[in-house]
């Protein structure tokens, strides 16, 4: 058990008991069991979920060099394949939300194949960077995984994925996600003579209507409900256009049928040159740490430096007032106060609180919360 | 609010103790949307501190500062409007609505010009669909600029071909919009077109008594609501 917990952690740091379960078929109860196993052995440590109280595990330094002793690689290439590192793992907090979520359509995927004697192989989480070339410039198109499906027949197809379960998110980030995309697939760099080489694309959204209209090349898409009531293999999955324009729903298998077979392309993972000393936590408090010097840092005046630190700190209900101040600058408290924002994103409020943290007074007022 | 900005993500400006956003705080918000900051704060409409070449922003909305007030005046009362029908209301200021569009001039060339309305507002619910670019008048504009500004939308929607907008002038006084008006019903005269949809009201009125009450008369002179719930 705890060379699978430990590989699991590995691919998908900031993991749940749960999602544990889901990935390996055990019961939520002895997931924990294991990892929390790893936490007293020192080779993992925890935050807490914010939007779900429950905890999430990642490896610390002494995990990464025992899950790369057991995958037969180094701790520095396991650690920047990964992105394992403290600076890494601080990165996805203000996406934890995204991380968590549509993780949970690849481990559920993973499930399925493994059912149907397949198996999802070399799958990597968010954040997972596809670099491509806009004006001269190299750009990256954020996506939430990527992996190599294999079915049982043994066919492997590569795919990228995409999750916009969120429908508190303007729909214009996902049409510009989209635009990154199709940027990407026609970049030279990627082109090969006898076709694209970008893999096919899934796309798991809450509803039809926040796809843009158009053609959207080797993009499949399906909705997170009927992800959530057929399974990720039997749902219907479209290949174009919205359910109206194009009635001809697949399945995975013969969706990815027709977007063609494509040779798996070398995606850099982020961060993937090699570090050069392990900077994964130290101890299973490493991310405790930054919130910690926060909150001492408070009331003394001096400015927070550390970007990354903040969604430690920063209460659940202050982003959308974020986003409220954003769009109407120059607002009163007042007026503050009277202008509904997004729909309120539970995030990292419980993972401050289980922190030692101050209470942040007068934020609930002014938002109207 | 003092807790955002001690973490520097947003910044209280004293002369009014408003409140804007930093680059810190887009940064942080674009972080979710797994986009970069540049991009989303043009898809979510964000204005910051950011200062780049031609664009006025948030300096533009500090020096302007009635003129800000007004429009969030009108933002306010479109919300709590909405929010008492049950709809959703999308609004832009005027940072992230800009419209360019192609005129031809006397030479019979083709240039670009943009539309800067000062705020574009989308509602959905009872009574809707309406999308309408709002125009604020303080009454320190010239009556012939207020009107040039009906030329722009005019020449704006024969550019895009898009007929479905109207154009919500809010003004300090009633006589302040009748020139604009005026200059409408020439247009569609001249041009045998139907006229710009334009409404006018005051900023008084449209505080008091919200944007769907009767309160905006239009081109033809008939006085009405916007949505079609409300007599026009």
């Amino acid at each position: 058990m705890r060379e699978t917990t430990l590989v699991a952690l590995a691919h998908a740091p900031l993991l749940g008991a749960d999602d544990l379960a889901l990935l390996h078929g055990l019961g939520e109860r002895g997931a924990r069991r294991a990892l929390e196993a790893r936490v007293s052995a020192g080779e993992a440590g925890t935050i807490a979920d914010p939007a779900t109280r429950r905890h999430l595990y990642f490896l610390t330094a002494a995990g990464v060099a025992a899950a790369a002793a057991l995958l037969g690689t180094t701790p520095d290439d396991l650690e920047g394949r990964y992105g394992l590192g403290e600076r890494a793992l601080l990165r996805r907090l203000p996406a934890l939300r995204r991380l968590v979520a549509g993780r949970r359509v690849l481990l559920r995927l993973a499930a399925a194949l493994e059912q149907a004697d397949g198996a999802l192989e070399g799958w990597r989480p968010y954040p997972v960077g596809w670099a491509f070339h806009r004006a001269g410039r190299r750009e990256t198109l954020l996506l939430d995984g990527a992996a190599t499906l294999r079915f049982a027949d043994g066919r492997r197809c590569p795919i990228g994925y995409l999750w916009d379960g969120a429908a508190e998110l303007p729909p214009a980030a996902l049409a510009a996600r989209l635009d990154r995309l199709a940027e990407l697939q026609v970049d030279p760099a990627y082109a090969l003579p006898q076709g694209p080489r970008v893999p096919p694309v899934l796309l798991v959204t809450a509803a039809p209507e926040r796809l843009p209209a158009g053609d959207h090349p080797a993009l499949l898409w399906t909705t997170a409900e009927r992800l959530e009531s057929s399974g990720p293999l039997v749902a219907p999955w479209w290949t174009t256009g919205r359910p109206g324009a194009n009635r001809d729903a697949r399945t995975l298998r013969a969706a990815l049928e027709l977007s063609g077979r494509r040779p798996p392309r070398p995606t850099p993972a982020p961060g993937a040159a090699p570090a050069r000393n392990i900077s994964a936590p130290g101890s299973p408090d490493g991310l405790r740490r930054h919130a910690d010097r926060l909150h001492m840092m408070h009331g003394t005046g001096r400015a927070v430096r550390d970007l990354l630190s903040l969604p430690l700190v920063v209460p659940p209900r202050a982003w959308p007032l974020l986003h409220c101040v954003g769009q109407h600058p120059l607002l009163t408290r007042t007026d503050l106060a009277t202008v509904p924002r997004r729909q309120p994103v539970r995030r990292l409020g419980p993972l401050a609180a289980a922190l030692p943290l101050r209470p942040v007074s007068g934020l609930a007022t002014a938002a109207g919360l | 609010m003092q807790q955002l900005c001690r973490y520097g993500l947003c910044q209280a400006w004293q002369p009014r103790q408003g409140y804007s956003l930093t680059t810190r705080g887009t940064q942080l918000l674009a972080q979710e949307a797994a986009l970069p900051a540049t991009t989303y704060r043009r898809i979510a409409g964000l204005l910051d501190d950011a200062r780049r070449p031609g664009e006025r922003g948030l300096d533009f909305a500090r020096a302007n500062l009635e003129h800000t007030d007004g429009v969030q005046r009108a933002f306010l009362a479109f919300l709590l409007a909405t929010r008492a029908r049950g709809g959703a209301l999308e609004w832009h200021g005027e940072w992230a609505c800009t419209r360019a569009y192609r005129v031809v001039d006397r030479r019979r060339r083709a240039r670009l010009q943009t539309l800067r309305p000062d705020a574009e507002l989308r509602y959905t619910g009872p009574g809707g669909p309406l999308h309408a670019f709002l125009e604020l008048d303080r009454g320190t504009t010239a009556a012939w600029r207020l009107a040039n500004k009906v030329d722009q939308y005019d020449a704006y929607r024969a550019s895009s071909g898009d007929e479905r907008f109207a154009v919500l002038l809010v003004t300090t006084g009633p006589d302040r919009a009748d020139a604009p008006l005026a200059r409408a019903r020439a247009l569609a005269q001249l041009q045998r077109t139907a006229p710009l949809d334009l409404r006018a009201t005051t900023l008084e009125e449209l505080a008091a008594r919200g944007p769907w009450a009767p309160i905006w008369f239009d081109t033809g002179g008939v006085t009405g609501g916007l949505l079609s719930l409300t007599p026009r």
